[in-house]
């Protein structure tokens, strides 16, 4: 069925549609900004609850607690045994799966690879796959 | 006897679909695997373009009887006659009411809402503006379609493509379209699922065009943590306000809502099972199958076909390119604290756009997370594309 429409209507659609999207989200913006700023004031006044609470609260042995250092790091040569340990068992388990024997020779540090995190790199390729 | 053994294979020889069969649905049968290969080698939106292609070989299959499109014609009340529909229709046409009657994608943006984290969109609420200027595309789309001729009920249904959401665009055109409609929504679909299936390579090379390197290797900052009460809200107020807003929008919006917030409650874990997975499935390969059977030869073969394919990737690249020009408007409003390669995400096809938002901002700098910025208007694009139908099943 041709019926030609007239640019007049055309044009009302266009206008109406676009506008009626915009304000349907930016009510929703409004009303997410609106919650968002209730629940901030909410955490703010929990929270500064809580620190009166501590601050008022003598330990039970009257002396202040100190900030404690951070657990050490195992050594390094631990952590790179451990390394090796765990890329030693991967290569193990591929070389099963294709029915041939390889030998970790060395493991070394790659230059010039990508900054950041190697599991975050492998989630970021799960994510972007298949392109 | 031989005489006898003779007539009966003539006789079943002219009544066999080889007989009846014409060059145009030996044509369509051709193109059915064509999108058979596309949807098993090379995996384009498997789930649906495989059960559409195959009922587009069920439904091309001359005297099955399968799909028997004249059974939906609208009678003198205004609507289909279910009870005939009932009585004489074949296995395709029952399956093809729940697509007549509106049911399935409501259902399947049930699915989709059980899947669905809105939290990037919380947590970052103007996304929401990027999401809606991708509509434009729906829109625009609106205006060509007019210049070429095409009736109200063809152009919003071509249109809606351009929302780049399967559920959606069947929703609208099995609603507009009229039988006298030159094109139908098995048409809308194969265009909309193919198109959402070449998001990764429609949309490079427009974001790259009009995005320079400086906005591409723009490092968005880490988005806040959104707390579950605001995650159980959400749902619930989107609901309230498009309904209010847009009440054509509601089934699917308010299905979509319904979903995600059985997810975020965390006490209906054996509903949200089944929402996303057994129910999901079920309506995906009913909606598939049937949607495909609508493609019958006449339907496909003519000039207007030509001009769905064409308008169709003119919709999905005017909403990438509109959330593309205003990513970069808020990259100028932000002082540079957005990345316009974010917009292109809000054509909804989730999660896909969010992930080419990601692949074409890690090539600029590959330490450069994008994906759960791009998430934002991704799923904004979701509820800007129903709102989009619902404005369009409104005025038209």
């Amino acid at each position: 069925m041709e019926m030609q429409m007239e640019l007049s209507y055309v044009f009302a659609v266009v206008i109406t549609g676009l506008v009626v999207v915009f304000l349907g989200l930016v009510l929703l913006i409004a009303f997410i900004n609106i919650i968002g700023a209730i629940f901030k004031s909410i955490d703010k006044k929990r929270k500064d609850a809580e620190k009166a609470a501590a601050a008022s609260k003598p330990s039970a042995s009257g002396t202040r607690i100190e900030s404690v250092p951070a657990v050490q790091p195992a050594a390094d040569s631990e952590d790179e045994d451990e390394i090796i340990a765990v890329i030693s068992a991967a290569v193990a388990m591929m070389s099963a799966a294709e029915g041939k024997t390889y030998r970790v020779r060395s493991v070394r540090a790659v230059k010039g690879a990508p900054a950041g995190n190697a599991w975050a790199s492998a989630a970021l390729r799960e994510a972007t796959r298949p392109f | 006897m031989f005489e006898v053994f003779k007539d009966a294979i003539t006789e079943l020889a002219q009544t066999s679909g080889f007989a009846a069969i014409g060059w145009k649905e030996i044509v369509m049968i051709l193109i059915s695997f064509v999108f058979m290969y596309l949807a098993i080698s090379k995996n384009f939106e498997p789930l649906l373009l495989l059960p559409i292609s195959f009922g587009m070989l069920l439904t091309n299959l001359p005297l099955s009887g399968l799909y028997n499109p004249d059974l939906f014609i609208i009678n003198e009340e205004g609507h289909i006659d279910v009870l005939n529909v009932l009585t004489n229709g074949g296995l395709l046409d029952l399956l093809y009411l729940g697509v007549k009657l509106q049911l399935y994608p409501p259902l399947i943006f049930l699915g989709i809402g059980t899947m669905t984290d809105f939290s990037p969109l919380i947590a970052n609420p103007k996304s929401f503006l990027l999401g809606a200027a991708a509509q434009a595309g729906i829109f625009f789309t609106f205006i060509g379609a007019a210049l070429l001729g095409m009736s109200p009920t063809e152009a919003g249904s071509i249109a809606i493509i351009g929302g780049a959401d399967g559920p959606t665009a069947i929703y609208v055109s099995s609603k507009l379209l009229k039988p006298t409609d030159t094109i139908d929504t098995g048409t809308i679909a194969l265009a909309a699922y193919t198109y959402m299936a070449l998001v990764p390579i429609i949309q490079p090379p427009i974001m790259k065009a009009l995005t320079t390197k400086k906005e591409r290797s723009v490092v968005m900052e880490q988005l806040r943590t959104v707390s579950r009460t605001e995650r159980v809200i959400f749902p619930i107020a989107v609901t309230i306000v498009i309904s209010l807003l847009v009440p054509s929008a509601a089934p699917l919006v308010g299905m979509l809502m319904l979903g995600n917030l059985l997810k975020e409650s965390g006490v209906c874990n054996r509903l949200v099972d089944t929402a996303q997975n057994a129910l999901m499935n079920i309506v995906t390969i009913f909606l598939g199958v049937s949607v495909g059977a609508t493609t019958q030869a006449d339907k496909i073969l003519n000039a207007s076909f030509a001009k769905v394919i064409v308008l169709g990737v003119i919709a999905f690249s005017i909403g990438t390119a509109a959330g593309v020009l205003f990513g970069k408007l808020m990259y100028v409003f932000t002082k540079g604290k957005v990345n316009p390669l974010i917009g292109s995400a809000g054509v909804s096809a989730v999660p896909m756009a969010a992930r080419v938002s990601q692949k074409v901002g890690a090539s600029e700098n590959p330490t450069n997370f994008l994906l759960m910025h791009a998430m934002g208007p991704n799923v904004a694009g979701v509820i800007g594309s129903a709102v989009a139908a619902g404005v369009l099943l409104s005025i038209i």
